[in-house]
């Protein structure tokens, strides 16, 4: 075989050269292929995508029925639970008599329609449809009967939407197949002896090598433990052999990468401009940063964007089903009414012990009460009825404003959320603004000062709402009772967590103590760059403190002020650790309702809509926030 | 509040000034108090509830412990679940603050020292993910994490806490080292040195103070984590930080964990105050510098 060395470069590459290029333009060919390959091995060898293309293993609820009709007694189907099924899950054993399916009995059917009705795997998707219920006899020792029934969810495919997206979606698989044809491209370049390719060569060995090392690692430990969690001992043997496949890999590359750097200036040609050049450094940096944001941040927020479209629950037995908008809708949805107030024997509005107006139901009330009424069990399990979020008092008549929900506790998250948000960014800029106006003037023991604003700050959030749920018990053992019975403000003890207490504003004044020093050590930060003569040339043309303070700190602060307020409503508009710690489920943030949807009702799809929703909202105030960044640094 | 403005102050009769004066005073020292009360008694209190016993808390609420005793250290530093809890916590948070400067690091040297296509975009993109509400993934990173095998290990947490430390790590590192003059880079690059070398020989060592005030920013917000490791090490008692044990805490005896509780939450914060302490300028030269999430 001859090959012609082309004539390029700063010297003609001798025939072996040729032949190294190559096999390593061919060695990256080939590893795009394989990420192409490798994409539709995963996808093809999927359990769940198997699943969804072929229906499940063990179809139906999982029960053979024998048919026994012994001497001296009726005849019966025998149960006998397949292995992998949902029927021994269940607690249906060998030997158990079949007496009715679904309510039916079946001492009128034959043995195969017996056996069809426990196989059946389509489901129409409805609620109930999912679970067969068996009604079946279990011999006792004594030669009795119990009678028992079981209700066994059927094995049921995800339709192949579904599979895909929650085990691939979108991001991983774009990535994969761009890296695949950049690879194939730098090939074909490098073939070409181009500079520009055979730097970016040396850049793809580069991290490939690293990427391969992470990879030997991680099969090393995972497979030696056998995953993480476990007091398994540690499996050298398997460990070594997993690790040993990432490791082979490595000398191709390595070999790669060290011929090609060496050779690199003397046989491939071409100019660069030094922006290209830059450019390329500059990514080759950049690769770690975006391939972990990729993984702990796009990829799973894609993953919530999907199943926030599904009724997925971790719990049920069920494949998710996709519903679109339908979670989004529950969450949303509100109506507005008027209600009257329950009068008492004076005809005046009834208050409860604790002074608030009790109101009669609403008309909207009755029509839901009414419409539950005449729908099946079924159907009112699905059925999401408006009930109250709140009602506010109008200031005329005996009225109310009601709030009607079809989740009121999430219309109340987000109520309390906004609340919570506004009061405390208010006070946190207040009091962040007289701290940090009274640590800049000049004083002795100003440095302890600015020391001491960083405690509340640096205890974390968990801890200090574990420290002031003491400070603020709510009988003669909290300290803040004791000091205000001490001054004489109070003369009984507080509740300030209970419901019916000042909640809010005990929750608000946590999050502020925790946050306005911070709130400080950012307004002090700008108040340093103000030049001091300006004060001085106020204070020669006469200009009072309060005056000076109107038109010169404020002014000169407002980009400071701007950048720190939306900063501290992103911290606010997620808070989670305080109403954690602090309050029941009842009353939660938006945050924590989320957190209880999934991970105490294991709502998996219902919690994500809530996820997502949080992240619409926060992602308004991030750009908000860039923009205000970026004008200060332009 | 400001000191030199009065240089200027119109009255001219001396005595009225000298009082007005004295009150002023008076008045800013009472707020200075005030603040110093407000920023630090909470904490003294708790320093105060952890030498009385459980008991004596549940009895009645005293400023000063009657007969200070150390039972609840005594407790905490000879319980292996709560030592373990520490130990995790230190874990966690090192692993997660090296893996971030270094990772950090190299972004923040592109985007602050190299003109490039698409800075712009990469670089707010980081400033928007500072922002990244963790909540929002939770579900998604649920799933991931159960992909990977690691759920209710600490690995779990190793893996998702750069979620909130890369961003803002690089985000800081990319100010300071734009910071830096521009001479320093072309003085290298004349003497033959790669980008690389004058990435790692010169330019790092430079900015060793930044990279130990972001360090300590990134160690303290990992130290803090509740969300995540709260959901993820839930299940494995072994695997738990500090805020999950210490929000969760069983106590010792029959009655409400009060006092024992406190006491664990004074020797979790007492690491991080005397960090914070030690490097308090350095801190507060990196908040504002990122103006970031603590």
């Amino acid at each position: 075989m001859t090959l012609i060395p082309p004539a390029v470069g700063r010297r003609r590459p001798s025939e072996q050269e040729v032949i190294a290029v190559e096999l390593i333009s061919g060695l990256l060919m080939i590893i795009g292929l394989f990420a192409f390959a490798y994409l539709f091995y995963a996808i093809a060898t999927n359990d769940t995508i198997r699943e969804a293309t072929q229906g499940p293993e063990v179809p139906g609820v999982g029960l053979n029925v024998v048919y026994k009709s012994p001497e001296g007694e009726q005849p019966f189907f025998e149960l006998r639970p397949i292995e992998g099924g949902q029927a021994g899950a269940s607690g249906i054993k060998e030997g158990d008599r079949l007496v009715s399916i679904d309510g039916e009995e079946v001492s009128g059917m034959s043995l195969a329609e017996v056996q069809a009705r426990l196989a059946e795997k389509d489901v129409s998707r409805e609620e109930d449809d999912f679970e067969i219920t068996i009604g079946f006899l279990r011999p006792k020792p004594d030669g009795t009967f119990s009678q028992e029934e079981r209700v066994v969810p059927k094995n049921v495919a995800p339709t192949l939407t579904i599979a895909y997206l929650k085990s691939f979606g979108f991001v991983v698989p774009l990535v994969v197949i761009g890296l695949g044809v950049l690879l194939i491209r730098l090939g074909s370049q490098l073939r070409r002896y181009d500079i520009i390719a055979a730097r970016w060569a040396l850049v793809v060995f580069l991290w490939l090598m690293i990427g391969v090392m992470v990879g030997a690692i991680w099969a090393f430990w995972v497979s030696g433990k056998g995953g993480l969690v476990g007091n398994a001992p540690f499996n050298y043997g398997k460990a070594i052999s997993h690790a040993v496949p990432f490791l082979l890999a490595i000398i191709p590359l390595a070999l790669s990468y060290r011929w090609l750097s060496k050779v690199i200036d003397e046989i491939f040609e071409g100019d660069e401009t030094l922006m290209s050049r830059q450019t390329r450094f500059a990514w080759t940096l950049l690769v770690p940063t975006l391939t972990v944001l990729i993984l702990v941040a796009a990829r799973p927020l894609e993953q919530t964007f999907i199943k926030s479209l599904t009724d997925d629950e971790f719990s049920a037995n069920r494949p998710a089903r996709l519903i679109w908008f339908d979670n989004y809708k529950r969450l949303l949805s509100f109506k507005l009414t008027t209600v009257e107030c329950k009068k008492d024997d004076t005809g005046e509005c009834a208050r409860s012990p604790n002074g608030s107006i009790v109101w009669q139901t609403s008309a909207v009330e009755e029509e839901e009460r009414n419409k539950l009424r005449e729908m099946s069990s079924a159907e009112r399990k699905r059925y999401a009825r408006y009930s109250e979020v709140s009602t506010l008092a109008l200031p005329f008549g005996d009225k109310g404003l009601r709030i009607l929900g079809k989740d009121p506790t999430f219309l109340n998250a987000v109520g309390n959320t906004l609340k919570f948000t506004v009061a405390s960014v208010i006070l946190e800029l207040l009091l962040g603004l007289i701290i940090a106006m009274a640590v800049n003037s000049r004083f002795k023991g100003r440095g302890l000062m600015r020391a001491a604003m960083l405690v509340p700050w640096a205890i974390p959030t968990v801890v200090s709402a574990v420290l002031w749920s003491v400070i603020l018990r709510g009988d003669q053992t909290g300290i803040f009772n004791k000091l205000l019975m001490d001054l004489g403000i109070i003369s009984r003890p507080q509740q300030w967590f209970s419901a019916n207490g000042p909640w809010m504003a005990s929750i608000i004044a946590v999050d502020v103590w925790k946050t306005a020093p911070f709130m400080a050590l950012l307004l002090l930060a700008g108040l340093q760059v103000i030049p001091s003569d300006l004060y001085e040339a106020a204070a020669v043309d006469g200009a009072s403190k309060v005056r000076q303070f109107f038109s010169i700190t404020l002014p000169m602060l407002r980009p400071t002020i701007a950048v720190a307020l939306i900063f501290r409503t992103l911290d606010a508009l997620r808070v989670f650790d305080v109403f954690q710690v602090l309050l029941d489920t009842t009353r939660p943030s938006m945050a924590t309702y989320n957190y209880n949807r999934l991970v105490l009702t294991r709502s998996d799809g219902y919690a994500s809509a809530v996820g997502v929703m949080i992240f619409i909202l926060i992602f308004i105030f991030t750009v908000l926030y860039v923009r205000f960044v970026r004008i200060e640094r332009e | 509040m400001n000191a030199k403005p009065r240089i200027a102050s119109q009255q001219t009769l001396l005595v009225p000034r000298r009082i007005t004066d004295l009150v002023g005073r008076a008045l800013f020292w009472l707020l200075i108090l005030a603040i110093a009360f407000y920023t630090m008694a909470p904490f003294a209190y708790a320093i105060s509830i952890s030498f009385r016993t459980n008991a004596q808390v549940l009895v009645s609420a005293r400023y000063l412990p009657e007969d200070p005793q150390l039972i609840n250290y005594q407790n905490l530093f000879e319980d292996s679940d709560f030592m373990r809890t520490m130990l995790n916590s230190s874990f966690v948070s090192s692993v997660t603050v090296v893996f971030s400067l270094v990772v950090g690091s190299f972004a923040a040297y592109a985007l602050g020292r190299v003109q490039f296509k698409g800075r712009m975009i990469v670089m707010y993109t980081v400033l928007a993910m500072t922002m990244f509400p963790q909540i929002s993934i939770l579900s998604g990173l649920f799933a991931i994490v159960n992909d990977l095998n690691i759920f209710g290990s600490t690995a779990a947490l190793i893996f998702t806490y750069p979620i909130f430390t890369l961003p803002f790590t690089v985000w800081v590192l990319t100010s300071f080292f734009q910071g830096l003059p521009a001479e320093i880079e072309q003085a290298a690059l004349v003497d033959g040195a790669t980008p690389f070398q004058t990435f790692w020989r010169i330019l790092v060592p430079l900015t060793a103070p930044a990279l130990v005030t972001t360090g300590l920013l990134a160690f303290i917000a990992a130290w803090n984590e509740y969300l995540f490791a709260l959901t993820f090490t839930l299940v494995n008692k072994s695997a738990q930080t500090v805020p999950v044990a210490i929000a969760n805490f069983g106590g010792y005896g029959y009655e409400i964990p009060i006092a024992d509780r406190i006491a664990a939450t004074v020797i979790v914060t007492v690491p991080v105050l005397v960090l914070v302490l030690i490097f308090q300028r350095r801190i507060i030269e990196g908040l504002t510098a990122g103006a970031v999430k603590g």
